[in-house]
């Protein structure tokens, strides 16, 4: 058994010698054998590798890696030096990739290809088998060929995705999605019309022939070339020199839109989703993992908010369940009235509106750790506050993290659509949507009609968040209101330079050591808060007019230096923590 | 960090958004000033050599923020020669973090760089370099040009470089095995490398500047070793920023007048410097954070004799013999033979090499951030540095960002690890 992990590994060569195949990419739980054999801050996907080999399904088997990036380079390394660890493998190789794909490169990576295949018949005892090898190519070939003449589809692009992740993908997408990550479909063109030609007496050229006594026309030598340069010239991945065939994929009419995936410390797909976000006009999802399955929740929040964006108009997506939401088929009635209720982490919102749009009672509690119960809690007091008109609600709509725990919900949406959604409705101007919460900040961008054109979230991260001011604010012993106000009287201009939530707290706690006046720390920190958000407006093209919802929203420090950092004025909701509970509510009563 | 530079700093942070030619005019003004004051009222504090490379380095930086249309921007392992036979002065990622974080200004260049799609776990040098460029504060120069040695940020960053400025981009692809194939592969697209430099400059290489340019190199070489032997001897009283200075020489200066110049006067240094004393001596692994003063309390014999640092495994990766007669063969030679090429255990030896050549007692790891290079050799070279007898200390921190600098753990970590040298 072989363990790979590259597309420009020799796969048909492989099998061409007998050999079975298999690619480490599954989630895991935690790093707990990689962490302690490598730095925490080598690519996780590299990681994965080190888990598979110490106590995964890579135990036992020939590790053949290719030189494709500075992580894998040390994962070998550090497999090759353990004594130990090198045990555990029945052998490991690295093959040496070039950075282009041509002329002196193609000759290198035929002649590793060539020592590679002597090296693995000696040890292993089989033999190349040139029929089986030009039919695995073609298989390949093939398949690309099928790829590239099917109809509408989603890209998986950027990194590579897990297989868990891959299927939850292709879950909740509306098309058919294609994996074109380095570890999905490889791009191998057809293997050379001569390479199947055999040659025999009297019947030279004809590949009908008898194969008694034939000999093959294209020799051993110019068929790995043609390999070496085939494997090569696939789509390439973003360590090679010339990246621009990654843009016919681009350019393909069938493609309706992009989950672009970039997995923790690995840095090689960062400038192309940016790229794409500038050059084209196609919808994007950016997401990132780190090879665990932690985070599904926040994941799935934003692929469906993605898939309800690229719907088509009407067509209700499935719940994660596969049950189609179940909304509300009662008659027209000016009293009806429309419920929408927002699971935050921190609060749980609740709003009813009418019909036509007016905020009839609201509510907001602690989420706690039940974010079921306190959606229950929320709800029965905005019934209270109904009275007897409780009985006219006509469709409950649950948004949020805790969105699927609302069991008493008709529907659920995405809190990305709401927000556009209630913000619309706040404010039908509004054209970039800035919503700090809790746990999350996110920066949405509207058309003219609020549907979403493009979002971003912050990353697993509280830096950026409510919940990081919520800290510093124990941290400086105050609470969130006194912040708000101590942040407008600020009078030495400071900087927090630790994004990372852990150490600005350390360096809060060093400026009280120093004396330092309250008021300019929470103005350090505002300002760090507003360098995140309006990172991520940049990230995502947003432009004015500027709205910002969440709780944050109320801190007016916050929310002065992201207007100064705009260089715009930011319109504040009115009631900014109920915009993605009313979002809901809207939805609510449009269905 | 003093008050000045601090508002310095924010000076230029606060023109950059909207007046990107007035902030480059600021730091091309202060790196000018630091380059006088280094060249004509040298600190008595600090050794001749320092102060000349100092104001040799500010000056070429000051010139290519007023005006970089006849420069390169390369990576440090870049072999430098080509383009100091054309004339065309160059600088590269490291150089100009390295001033820019001591200018107080990063943090706005980084986060630029990521506004743009940088990663934020990539390399923060790289993302300083492309903050300036992304900024307007850097403008475009004449051409790019990288290897693929020694890690990835820079197959990311000289490539969107290019396409940004859309200026001629050459690139040395340097394979990963270490054999006579390899070098001849390098050398000629390093012939290839020249004739894009030829054209963007619109000079034409004559061959007997650039041999003189590899001579010059074999002689700096060859004055560094002469130097390595003496420093095994002496004491001095201050080393992370001479220690970054010998990375940029020994790499970007090879060929240079003032590069010959710097080992000539470094070796008069090494020769009038006090004998050694019962110090600690160190290897440092990587690059220094020479903008943090607790490190530098730390580890400079000026404020604490209890402890240096000897030697850097990054100036010393490819202190190889120079034939003229074959430049290209030999710039590729000592790329392909570079310590920090091909399998890691290449740089642990050197490391460990330079351990015994200097009688180190131990050695620290600076693993710099978004640099897996290191980062995920630390583990491995600590494992067999200790078991030769060398005590080593794998450091979290960043060369050129401060947000990264984590002061307070880096000092614990540090000092923990002092106490454990000089109690034994």
């Amino acid at each position: 058994m072989i363990t790979y992990l590259c597309k420009y590994t020799p796969l048909e060569l492989l099998t061409a010698m007998g050999a079975d195949l298999m690619e480490p990419n599954r989630d895991v739980r935690d790093f707990r054998h990689a962490d302690a054999l490598i730095h925490s801050s080598v690519c996780n996907h590299a990681k994965i590798l080190l888990e598979e080999c110490l106590a995964g399904d890579a135990a036992g088997t020939d590790l053949l890696l290719t030189n494709c990036c500075d992580s894998v380079r040390r994962v070998y390394d550090t497999v090759k030096e353990d004594p130990q660890l090198k045990s555990r493998l029945a052998s490991m190789e690295m093959l040496d990739l070039p950075h282009n794909a041509y002329g002196h490169a193609i000759d290198s990576y035929t002649e590793e290809l060539i020592r590679f295949r002597g090296r693995y018949e000696a040890s292993s005892g089989h033999t190349f088998d040139r029929q089986r090898f030009l039919e695995s190519w073609k298989k390949q070939a093939d398949e690309w060929e099928v790829f590239s003449e099917r109809g509408d589809f989603i890209a998986i692009m950027g990194a590579r995705v897990s297989n868990e992740l891959r299927a939850r993908i292709r879950d909740i997408m509306p098309l058919p999605v294609i994996d074109l990550t380095c570890g999905g479909l490889r791009s191998m063109p057809q293997p050379p019309a001569e390479a199947f030609k055999r040659s025999c007496d009297g019947c030279e050229g004809d590949p009908s022939a008898d194969r008694s006594g034939e000999t093959w026309l294209m020799d051993d030598r110019a068929l790995m070339r043609a390999y070496a340069e085939a494997l090569l010239n696939q789509i390439p991945c973003t360590r090679m020199e010339d990246v621009s065939p990654r843009n016919e994929l681009l350019r393909r009419k069938s493609l309706k839109g992009v989950v672009y995936h970039s997995v923790k410390f690995c840095d090689y797909y960062s400038y192309e989703y940016a790229d794409i976000r500038r050059l084209t006009e196609l919808p994007v999802l950016k997401i990132e993992t780190d090879y665990t399955s932690q985070s599904e929740g926040q994941l799935d929040t934003r692929m469906k908010a993605f898939a309800e964006s690229l719907c088509p108009s009407g067509k209700t997506l499935p719940d994660s369940d596969g049950t189609i939401s179940r909304a509300s088929n009662s008659a027209d009635s000016a009293e009806d009235i429309f419920v929408g209720i927002d699971s935050g982490s921190t609060s749980t919102n609740v709003a009813a509106i009418s019909r036509d749009g007016r905020l009839l009672a609201s509510s907001i509690v602690r989420t706690g750790a039940r974010a079921g119960s306190a959606a229950e809690r929320a709800y029965e007091d905005v019934r209270q506050q109904l009275g007897r008109n409780a009985a006219r609600i006509r469709s409950v709509t649950a948004t949020g993290y805790g969105r699927e725990f609302i069991t008493f919900a008709d529907s659920t949406k995405t809190e990305i659509s709401c927000h556009a959604k209630g913000a619309h409705y706040a404010d039908p101007d509004a054209r970039c949507v800035i919503d700090i919460g809790g746990q999350d900040s996110k920066v949405i961008c509207l058309d003219e009609d609020g549907n979403v054109m493009n979002f971003v979230m912050n990353d697993k991260c509280a830096a950026g968040t409510g919940r990081f001011l919520e800290m510093m604010a124990h941290t400086l012993e105050t609470d969130l209101s006194s912040m708000s106000r101590l942040g407008l009287t600020w009078k030495k201009d400071l900087t927090i330079s630790s994004t990372c939530t852990v150490f600005a707290e350390s360096e809060v706690v060093s400026l009280i050591a120093e004396n330092t006046a309250p008021s300019d720390i929470v103005h350090a920190l505002n300002k760090s808060v507003a360098g995140r958000t309006c990172g991520m407006v940049k990230r995502v093209r947003g432009s004015g007019p500027y709205m910002m919802t969440g709780g944050v929203a109320r801190n007016k420090g916050v929310a002065q230096e992201i207007s100064s950092r705009l260089g715009e004025p930011l319109s504040i909701a009115e009631y900014p923590d109920l915009i993605g509970a009313i979002g809901a509510a809207l939805f609510g009563a449009q269905n | 960090m003093n008050d000045t530079i601090e508002k310095l700093g924010r000076m230029i942070e606060r023109q950059l958004p909207d007046h990107p030619d007035r902030a480059a005019r600021l730091l091309s003004t202060a790196y000018g000033a630091v380059s006088a004051q280094a060249g004509l009222f040298p600190s008595k504090r600090r050794t001749r050599s320092r102060e000349y490379l100092q104001s040799y380095t500010a000056r070429l930086l000051s010139g290519m923020l007023r005006d970089p249309s006849a420069s390169a921007v390369v990576n440090i392992f870049m072999p430098s020669e080509i383009f100091c036979a054309l004339d065309m002065p160059i600088t590269a990622p490291e150089v100009l973090a390295t001033y820019v974080v001591n200018t107080a200004c990063e943090r706005v260049f980084i986060e630029t760089a990521q506004d743009n799609g940088a990663s934020e776990t990539c390399c923060s040098f790289h993302k300083v370099l492309s903050g300036m460029a992304d900024s307007g504060i850097l403008k475009k120069p004449a051409m790019i040009a990288n290897t693929t040695l020694a890690c990835d940020a820079n197959q990311l960053t000289f490539r969107r470089l290019a396409e940004l400025w859309k200026v001629p981009h050459a690139l040395v692809d340097v394979p990963y095995k270490i054999d006579e194939e390899a070098v001849h592969y390098v050398a000629n697209q390093l012939r290839a490398t020249a004739r894009v430099a030829e054209e963007a400059s619109g000079r034409k290489l004559d061959p007997d500047r650039l041999r003189e340019c590899v001579a010059r190199s074999g002689e700096q070489i060859k004055n560094f070793r002469k130097y390595l032997k003496r420093r095994k001897q002496v004491h001095f009283t201050e080393s992370l920023t001479p220690e970054m200075l010998h990375i940029v020489c020994n790499h970007l200066y090879l060929g240079s007048e003032e590069g010959l110049k710097y080992s000539r006067m470094l070796l008069k240094d090494a020769e009038k410097a006090a004998p050694r004393g019962s110090e600690k001596r160190i290897v440092w692994m990587h690059v220094l954070p020479n903008w943090q003063e607790s490190i530098k309390t730390l580890f400079q014999g000026e404020q604490n004799d209890t402890i240096e640092i000897a030697a850097c495994d990054l100036a010393c990766s490819a202190l190889l013999p120079m034939n003229p007669d074959e430049p290209y063969e030999s710039m590729a030679r000592r790329l392909v033979y570079d310590t920090f090429n091909g399998p890691g255990i290449r740089r642990i030896q050197g490391a460990l090499e330079l351990c015994r050549s200097q009688e180190a007692d131990g050695v620290v790891i600076f693993c710099q951030w978004g640099c897996k290079q290191t980062q995920g050799l630390a583990m491995t070279a600590k494992r067999v540095l200790e078991a030769e007898g060398y005590p080593t200390l794998v450091l979290d921190g960043d060369g050129c960002d401060r947000a990264n600098g984590g002061a307070e753990q880096i000092v614990t970590r540090a000092n923990a690890f002092i106490e454990q040298l000089t109690v034994s």
